[in-house]
């Protein structure tokens, strides 16, 4: 890396540590470093000697177990109140023997540390255990001060200092606190096998040392001078601006990603449709989605036994109920038309036709029952329009089945439109969704004819996948509504397009919206 | 759809020619089909519905022989006299009054084909039946039995016979209870007081339509001979399902031989493997497909599709063969036209039709509120319509209301339609509770009502709904939202009035009017409801008509 480059976007508190490493001959640890600079907290030196490690400025030599200390319940009392034995000891220096029963009097111990008193005396050599009459001429146990205790009546012990250096708050470590105690481990050791007096945290610590890059851009000089990073209100309405220098910024560094709000995935492509459909001239139309099997069933040729209208396939409504029907003369022609092809030169599906079973509501299974509805109300041509919006079947919800979705139909109508004319509005709409390989092939519906199937060609699958569905309508689909020309209609459901847009596995994704997906997702 | 299993060297057989196997992949789809999968040695195709002649290798290799032109037109079919009868009681004109019958001779019977054939029976069930209740089909060793036959009706414990796959004779009655297959079809007998039975000349049980054959006349591969019946509701239907059974014997050799039908009323016969005639206009099939064809190759095309053509001027006499069941119209001979033509021959050519694009109001105040929530930082999220009253009302603290329901849900789940947008919100925030707060999402998308004034009786309404959930989401924030969205949809006339609400904190909700219309509502979500959603945050939400706004 170009020195030169490294120095201009060197962050302050980079500078700081390695004017600190160079003072310290070149190699510290990070207290060290701590607390040679004006750095606040080890956090900072951390970081900074993270960087510095990047940029190859410094490198860690050695790793050590440092261990860092703070107190514990029992000692924040001691620290307070003294060690229990320090509090006989400082009576016992007056008095020079104390009897058993004095000692919670006179030294103010709590039932508890009586023991513990006793313990450190004995262990301290701090005083020694007597026996003598009282008054009464019966022997009683008492403590008398040691020639040790006088000594030491005058000065700390090392677990003292020790513990007199400890904070609950703020954790020291060992490197900061043995220059401040003078037998550190045997304090340690002491205050140790006490209870909850200190706790002891076991931590890696780094020795950092300059590398040679890092010795040479010392020599170059990074000297602290004046510089900007945050640009403030005050710098520029001041013109402090004209005299400081605005520190270089790394511009490669990693910057975090921001939460954007955004559109969902199955509305970006429901968009996308719409945009293709509109600049192809289609209007855009709707049709209640609560609907009579009628107008999704009967008006489109499928005959009342057909397995689609099953209870297994269409959800039926228990409420509402039952549905009004159209006008009696295009109800009865299309009657007539299941049943011998009425006025339609087909020969029909040779059943009676039930008016009760057309009335039955369901929830519509495909949006043709939009554009027949639409062509029902505008039999003149010329009619060019789509609709999106969503079907039902009677699913389980898995991850390639839901008992919702959305659907999208065009259809054309006008005199003289023909199969060749599909082919074109088709190719011409997959070719905008970004499909140049398609394919059609003969396919099958009850309510088209001809009818084909569209395949796209997914390189990256190496096949052929079937996405959508066409035709043009039957003319016992078209002559009952008044209709004379021929209509060319087309669909596809919109989910599985998605899911091949967002390369997902499981549809359900698109309706169980996990947040983070939903804001890693790209845009279209 | 029935998925057939097309065996390479079987159908290559039957063609009567090796054609490589990369070649059918590409050539069977265009015929009208849909590979599913295939191997080294077989082929999985699925076949529309409208075409059960395809639902066997034999009827496949038929139709492959015209498509790739080995053999084209009319594949002709000759029915020997009847030689047997069958005696229709009157007992069965209520309950299965049809039946149809015939004999194939001299049928190569492997075991392979015997299990193609109930295969071939069962997609026929499917397609034409209506799962046995129009059309039944049963095959019998024609050997075993002794003509003429009769089909009655009798009590259900009157006679026992030994039905197929079972250890013991049953009577009727027990086969509907015991017998698996009786189990599945006893619903289309239950409501009858007699069952139909098919028995020879000896009383011994040849079938119990629509449900189960008796092990007497079970196929196996000594059979030689095969006797055919079917019954059923539907006359026509019967006759194409016979026709489509018969002549795919017939591709493999078998002799079809007629069966005498002594109804009370009248006598029958059948088969008749008889084409129909059909005329078919030159320029009408010109015009519909955008071609410019003579007579001689729309005939062509014909042929190739196994048609027989007899006149061809301006228009063409059209012979169809009897297994071809889905000519209607005059349509479905253009198709035939097309399809034989090559579908890939044909030039798209863009329509000349003139129209202006136009977006619906509905999605253009949609896509406006959309954009607004953007911008302000939501995320767009999309939940199902169909729900449950325990989300839609008791999760919510709100009393049922009368809604749009399903007769026949597929699970508790999804029961009704949703009235509100916002316990899909407060799911889908469930959903999340895991990521960092602040959460902000919205949806747009329909609720429903029932509404007499309409054709169904009920219909969908278009509304906004939105959701903000952090450690300190307030009223304040809400309000906020909700006037920047009326605001920025320049929206003027509206007011804010405290309401009460059950899913609200009280004093910390209120609805929004516009004239004297409720067309919204907005507030801090009560603690109850967050529990019931497992929500830990307090939660401010919104929901909107979009209808009133535009």
């Amino acid at each position: 890396m170009d020195l030169e480059k490294i120095r201009e976007e060197i962050h302050p508190h980079e500078r700081k540590v390695l004017l600190a490493l160079n003072k310290l001959r070149g190699q510290a640890t990070p207290d060290q470093i701590l607390t040679e600079t004006d750095l606040k907290e080890l956090v900072s030196v951390m970081r900074a000697c993270s960087w510095l490690q990047k940029k190859g400025l410094i490198e860690a030599i050695e790793e050590k177990i440092v261990r860092f200390f703070r107190l514990g319940s029992e000692g924040v009392k001691y620290q307070k109140n003294n060690l229990p034995e320090r509090r006989v000891l400082n009576v016992l220096v007056k008095e020079r023997k104390i009897s058993f029963d004095d000692l919670t009097k006179k030294c103010g111990l709590e039932s508890n540390e009586i023991n513990i008193a006793l313990i450190w005396l004995q262990r301290k050599r701090w005083a020694e255990l007597v026996y003598e009459p009282d008054e009464s001429g019966v022997r009683i146990a008492a403590l008398k001060i040691t020639d040790v205790g006088e000594r030491s009546a005058r000065s700390k012990g090392s677990d003292e200092e020790l513990l007199s250096s400890l904070s609950q708050t703020e954790e020291k470590s060992e490197n900061e606190l043995e220059p401040e105690v003078q037998y550190f481990e045997l304090a340690v050791e002491q205050l140790k096998s006490r209870k909850n007096v200190i706790q002891i945290v076991r931590r890696t610590s780094r020795t950092f040392k300059l590398t040679e890059t890092g010795n040479k851009l010392l020599n170059l000089g990074i000297e602290v001078t004046e510089e900007i990073s945050q640009l403030t209100p005050e710098i520029i309405q001041t013109g402090a601006w004209k005299k400081v220098k605005f520190r270089k910024y790394d511009v490669a560094a990693p910057a975090p990603l921001l939460h954007l709000g955004r559109a969902h995935p199955l509305t970006q492509i429901i968009d996308q449709i719409r945009e293709i459909f509109l600049e192809m001239g289609f209007a855009e139309i709707k049709s209640p989605i609560v609907e009579s099997a009628f107008w999704n069933f009967d008006a489109l040729f499928q005959p009342q036994d057909h397995p689609a209208r099953e209870m297994m396939d269409t959800l039926y409504l228990s409420q509402p109920k039952t549905a009004r029907l159209p006008s009696e003369s295009l109800v009865e022609s299309i009657a007539k038309t299941h049943e011998n092809g009425g006025t339609t030169g087909s020969i029909g599906w040779g059943y009676k036709w039930n008016k009760e079973i057309s009335k039955q509501v369901i929830l519509r299974t495909h949006t043709t029952a939009t554009t027949i509805h639409h062509l029902a109300e505008h039999t003149q041509p010329p009619v060019k329009v789509f609709c999106v919006g969503k079907v039902f079947r009677r699913e389980r919800v898995d991850f390639k089945h839901l008992p919702e979705f959305y659907q999208v139909d065009g259809i054309v109508m006008d005199k003289g439109v023909t199969f060749s004319n599909l082919f074109g509005v088709l190719k011409e709409f997959y070719r905008k969704m970004g499909f140049e390989q398609v394919r059609f092939r003969p396919g099958y519906f009850p309510y088209t004819e001809p009818s084909l199937e569209i395949d796209i060609f997914f390189p990256e699958k190496g096949k052929w996948l079937e996405l959508g569905g066409s035709g043009i309508f039957r003319p016992e689909v078209t002559l009952p509504l008044g209709i004379e020309y021929p209509v060319l209609a087309w669909g596809l459901s919109i989910e599985r397009l998605a899911m091949l847009k967002f390369g997902l596995e499981d549809i359900r994704t698109l309706y169980f919206c996990d947040l983070e997906w939903l804001r890693s997702t790209h845009i279209l | 759809m029935p998925v057939i299993k097309i065996d390479y060297k079987e159908l290559c057989e039957l063609l009567g020619k090796r054609i490589p196997m990369d070649d059918l992949l590409r050539i069977i789809p265009m015929m009208g089909s849909d590979i599913e999968n295939f191997t080294e040695n077989e082929i999985y195709a699925e076949f529309f519905p409208n075409r059960p002649d395809l639902y066997s290798i034999e009827g496949i290799a038929r139709a492959l022989r015209g498509f790739l032109e080995i053999e084209t037109g009319l594949s002709k079919y000759s029915v020997v006299s009847p030689k047997i009868e069958i005696n229709i009681d009157h007992s069965v004109d209520r309950i299965r009054p049809f039946i149809v019958g015939a004999v194939a001779r001299g049928v190569k019977i492997t075991l392979e084909f015997i299990q193609e054939l109930m295969d071939f029976q069962e997609d026929l069930h499917w397609a034409i039946g209506r799962n046995r209740k129009k059309v039944a089909i049963g095959v019998h060793d024609f050997d075993k039995i002794k003509p003429p036959y009769f089909y009655k009706a009798v009590k259900p414990n009157e006679l026992k016979f030994l039905p197929l796959d079972y250890p013991e004779p049953l009577t009727l009655a027990e086969i509907l209870e015991k017998h698996p297959k009786g189990k599945d079809f006893a619903h289309l007998l239950k409501s009858f007081e007699r069952y139909p039975i098919i028995l020879d000349s000896n009383g011994d049980v040849l079938s119990m339509p629509p449900v189960i054959n008796g092990e007497l006349t079970r196929v196996t591969n000594h059979t030689k001979n095969l006797f055919i019946e079917m019954t059923g509701t539907d006359w026509t239907a019967l006759n194409y399902a016979l026709d489509i059974l018969t002549t795919a014997l017939a591709e493999r050799r078998a002799t079809i031989e007629a069966v005498k039908l002594l109804y009370s009323n009248k006598k029958e016969i059948t088969p008749n493997l008889n084409p129909r005639k059909k005329e078919l206009r030159v320029n009408y099939t010109n015009q519909m497909l955008g071609l410019n064809l003579t007579p001689t190759e729309i005939a062509h095309c014909l042929e190739k599709m196994r048609f027989g053509v007899g006149k061809v001027d301006d228009y063409i006499e059209v012979f169809v063969p009897p297994y071809r069941v889905d000519v209607f119209h005059e349509i479905d001979l253009v198709e035939d036209v097309a399809i034989g033509y090559g579908y890939e021959k044909i030039i798209p050519e863009i329509p000349a039709t003139v129209g202006i694009g136009q977006k619906h109001p509905s999605e253009i105040i949609s896509r406006r509120a959309q954009r607004i929530l953007i911008g302000l930082g939501f995320n767009e999220v999309t939940n199902m319509i169909l729900s449950n009253p325990n989300i839609q009302f008791d999760k919510m603290c709100i009393s049922k209301m009368e809604g749009v329901s399903i007769a026949n849900p597929v699970s508790d789940e999804f029961t009704i339609a949703r009235v509100s947008l916002l316990p899909g919100l407060l799911e889908t925030l469930k959903l999340n509770k895991h990521y960092d707060l602040p959460q902000k999402i919205f949806e747009i998308g329909d609720i429903f009502i029932l509404n007499q004034t309409f054709e169904t009786g009920a219909r969908e309404i278009r509304k906004v709904a939105g959701m903000v959930t952090h450690s300190k989401a307030s009223f304040t924030e809400v309000k906020s939202i909700v006037e920047t969205l009326l605001h920025s949809l320049q929206i003027k006339d509206w007011k804010v009035k405290a309401i009460e609400h059950p899913s609200f904190i009280e004093g910390r909700v209120a609805a929004i009017y516009r004239d004297s219309e409720k067309i919204g509502i907005f507030g801090e979500l009560h603690p109850e409801i967050l529990i019931n959603f497992e929500l830990g945050s307090p939660t401010v939400g919104f929901e909107i008509n979009l209808e009133k706004l535009y």
